[in-house]
């Protein structure tokens, strides 16, 4: 089976999860999940309804690590008030991945558009700063609606301070793995997809 | 002058801290001396010259948080905490905009359009706040300190925080705008100071 063939089959399929999973969060009033949600569902499809994205097709691998805290996330409705701490600690440690593509899609969509430019270094430097912020604004977004909506996301100091710490080191991590993966990959699913704008970030000097 | 005060209240702070047997702050007066020792250094190996009411900012951060946490204002007053973060918050902001104009002026591979790099400023100073946070944590779980009182505590200092670098994010390209980022590199004499570092590479 051609790969070219299944992959748009397998975006649409997720893409159509994704819907799925953006209207429960909503229902669920999940607000921040919810955004998170619909950014995904753009980066997703956005190779593929709008010819102003220099993406195809996304890489079948990335939307993996895209969707999978949101599917972990998905999961968490369904968890008795015994597992959630377990379940919001997992949350926590794999939402960066999340946070990751989205900050890598930003770079590759800006550097296609704009006239930024980086190198591997500066973006691995960004990913991690991209994630760390965004697990601030997360939490903060959720201790206000605690605060305000009577919701209860936050556990305790304690469980938002790991939270961060895994934000830091999986951001680190995440910046290097992107790295290494665009330099593994192959010239030829590099131009299908599109991402020649980062391959250049991470061929140039560090 | 104020600067030379700052420094030897740092020395005054180790003194008295020794003498009383408190050792909670003797660590941190010794880093903030050792700190307001630096601009002065970078001028004299790198040639660059800090703005001198950016370096007395950075004093005044450094004493506020080492002055405060030896006078007990971090317990005793609710406030303190919060004043020295957003500080620092406005500081670190302040220095990362520096920073980075710098690395985008001369890394070639590197170029950060205006609005990029207010987004980017205001991403690193919310960072920078978090890794505050840890390294306060980490303190307080393997030092027993309490510098982190309440989960409230915490996200008022990461809104103040937020705050700081919206401000920054927001002045930065204005100040830039109004002075040109030639003028503001060369008040620092950071193309002498790059070319030094060069040749010595």
């Amino acid at each position: 089976m051609d790969p070219r063939k299944i992959e748009p089959l397998l975006s649409w399929i997720i893409i159509i999860w994704l819907i799925g999973y953006v209207i429960l969060a909503f229902v669920k009033l999940d607000f921040w999940w919810a955004m998170v949600g619909i950014a995904s569902l753009l980066i997703v499809s956005s190779g593929m309804i709008s010819k102003l994205s220099t993406f195809n097709v996304m890489p079948f691998e990335l939307i993996v690590i895209l969707i999978l805290p949101l599917y972990i996330h998905a999961t968490g409705y369904t968890k008795s008030a015994e597992d959630i701490e377990a379940w919001n600690t997992l949350l926590s440690q794999t939402s960066v991945m999340t946070y990751s593509v989205i900050g890598m899609f930003l770079i590759a969509e800006l550097m296609a558009f704009t006239s930024l430019k980086m190198n591997r270094a500066f973006a691995v430097i960004f990913v991690t700063v991209f994630c760390l912020s965004t697990s601030a604004i997360w939490s903060v977004f959720e201790y206000l609606s605690d605060l305000f909506m009577g919701t209860a996301l936050i556990e305790s100091n304690y469980a938002v301070m790991m939270r961060f710490i895994y934000s830091f080191i999986g951001g680190i991590l995440m910046g290097v793995f992107f790295d290494i993966y665009l330099r593994l990959m192959p010239d030829s699913r590099l131009e299908r997809f599109g991402l020649n704008n980062l391959r250049e970030v991470s061929a140039g000097e560090g | 002058m104020l600067s030379r005060l700052i420094q030897l209240s740092f020395v005054v702070i180790i003194a008295v801290e020794l003498a009383l047997g408190r050792f909670e702050w003797i660590a941190s007066a010794v880093i903030s001396l050792f700190i307001t020792f630096v601009p002065n250094l970078i001028k004299r190996r790198i040639s660059i010259a800090l703005p001198p009411e950016l370096t007395f900012v950075i004093f005044l951060a450094l004493f506020l948080h080492t002055m405060g946490g030896s006078l007990g204002l971090y317990t005793s007053t609710s406030w303190w905490d919060h004043l020295t973060h957003s500080f620092s918050a406005f500081l670190v902001a302040s220095l990362g905009f520096i920073g980075v104009v710098i690395i985008d002026k001369y890394a070639d591979s590197i170029y950060l359009p205006p609005r990029f790099l207010s987004f980017f400023i205001f991403m690193l100073t919310i960072a920078f706040g978090v890794i505050w946070e840890i390294s306060e944590f980490a303190s307080d779980q393997l030092r027993g300190s309490t510098m982190q009182y309440s989960l409230d505590d915490t996200m008022v200092d990461l809104m103040f925080d937020i705050g700081g670098g919206l401000a920054v994010a927001v002045m930065g390209p204005f100040y830039l705008l109004g002075t040109s980022k030639e003028r503001f590199l060369q008040e620092m004499n950071i193309d002498e100071a790059i070319s030094e570092i060069r040749s010595k590479i």
